[in-house]
């Protein structure tokens, strides 16, 4: 891989990269708590997000998508707007299989696709 | 295997407060396979692709003289996304091919519904990874034969037998371009989690 592009984007989120994958699940669903003004404080990359959820919530996995950027920095951006109370967060798929209300759930709406 | 079912949840700063849910299944197989295929086939998105990126140390045994070295790994995972209801959104993810990639897999399957492991008949060997792999992570699968130009090397007993897999583990065959024949083994995926749900 390109290294510069990797120290490049780290550079972005510094140290912070480290945030915890169990913190923030690649299939988080996040959305915008508001469609704004927002404050001159926040980064090109933070208002970058914001845009991609002002609508309907997207998972942290297509923030990355969509904006180029690994997954440890698209954690990192969500992680400083959900402490700013800039984004809703989902609740996330947990650790085991999903419950059976959920599966059989699914199981209806798979079929009814 | 249970350990992971009763590990304790990791405390979170992700709250909660929207009213959808994500629901994901993970979709493994071998370098052209037609993973990529089968999420276009019912994502109502065209595919992207995530990308993660590790850093570590070198230990590998062709740079033993040189451990010290610091390595980026990066790995690419494409993806799809069902809308359900507006209580919940299903994603399809791609496992990244290559077995170096291990722990990516364990973030993929963290609290998946299942997987499907799609197999590629003229190529059975790449399909021992996933299938122990969720073995040995008590992780739901059906396998699933992919037709190639409408044909399969081998039929779905001699695929059972040569990846050794037990009786209740289904096998489909089916056509990864096809979205109805998608569906359908999403559907028995998700019946085969049920039937190992209630089991438990």
């Amino acid at each position: 891989m390109s290294e510069e592009r990797f120290v490049r984007q780290y550079a972005l989120v510094g140290k912070r990269a480290r945030t915890s994958a169990a913190d923030f699940p690649l299939d988080t669903l996040v959305q915008a708590a508001h469609k704004g003004p927002y404050s001159s404080a926040l980064r090109a990359e933070h208002i970058q997000v914001l845009g991609l959820c002002t609508n309907s919530p997207i998972s942290i996995a297509e923030i990355g998508a969509h904006m180029k950027i690994f997954l440890g920095v698209a954690r990192v951006l969500v992680g400083d707007l959900i402490d700013q109370q800039l984004l809703v967060t989902s609740e996330t798929t947990g650790d085991g299989t999903p419950d059976l209300n959920s599966l059989e759930r699914l199981l209806h709406d798979l079929k009814a696709l | 295997m249970t350990s992971r079912l009763s590990e304790p949840q990791a405390a979170s700063r992700v709250g909660g407060n929207l009213a959808v849910k994500p629901l994901k299944i993970v979709v493994a197989g071998g370098f052209a396979a037609g993973k990529t295929t089968f999420v276009d086939a019912i994502s109502e998105i065209t595919p992207l692709t995530t990308e993660a990126a590790m850093t570590g140390l070198s230990v590998g045994v062709d740079n033993a003289g040189d451990v010290t070295t610091k390595t980026t790994t990066t790995v690419a995972m494409d993806f799809g996304r069902i809308t359900l209801s507006e209580s919940s959104m299903l994603y399809l993810f791609g496992t990244p091919g290559q077995d170096r990639f291990w722990f990516m897999w364990d973030e993929l399957t963290k609290g998946a519904v299942g997987a499907i492991v799609l197999v590629d008949t003229r190529r059975l060997d790449q399909s021992f990874g996933a299938v122990d792999y969720f073995e040995e992570k008590g992780v739901p699968y059906v396998v699933c034969l992919n037709t190639f130009d409408g044909r399969l090397a081998h039929d779905p007993d001699a695929v059972r037998s040569a990846l050794a897999i037990g009786p209740e583990i289904p096998i489909c065959v089916l056509d990864a371009r096809d979205r109805n024949s998608v569906k359908a083994s999403l559907v028995r995926l998700v019946e085969h989690a049920i039937v190992r749900r209630r089991s438990n």
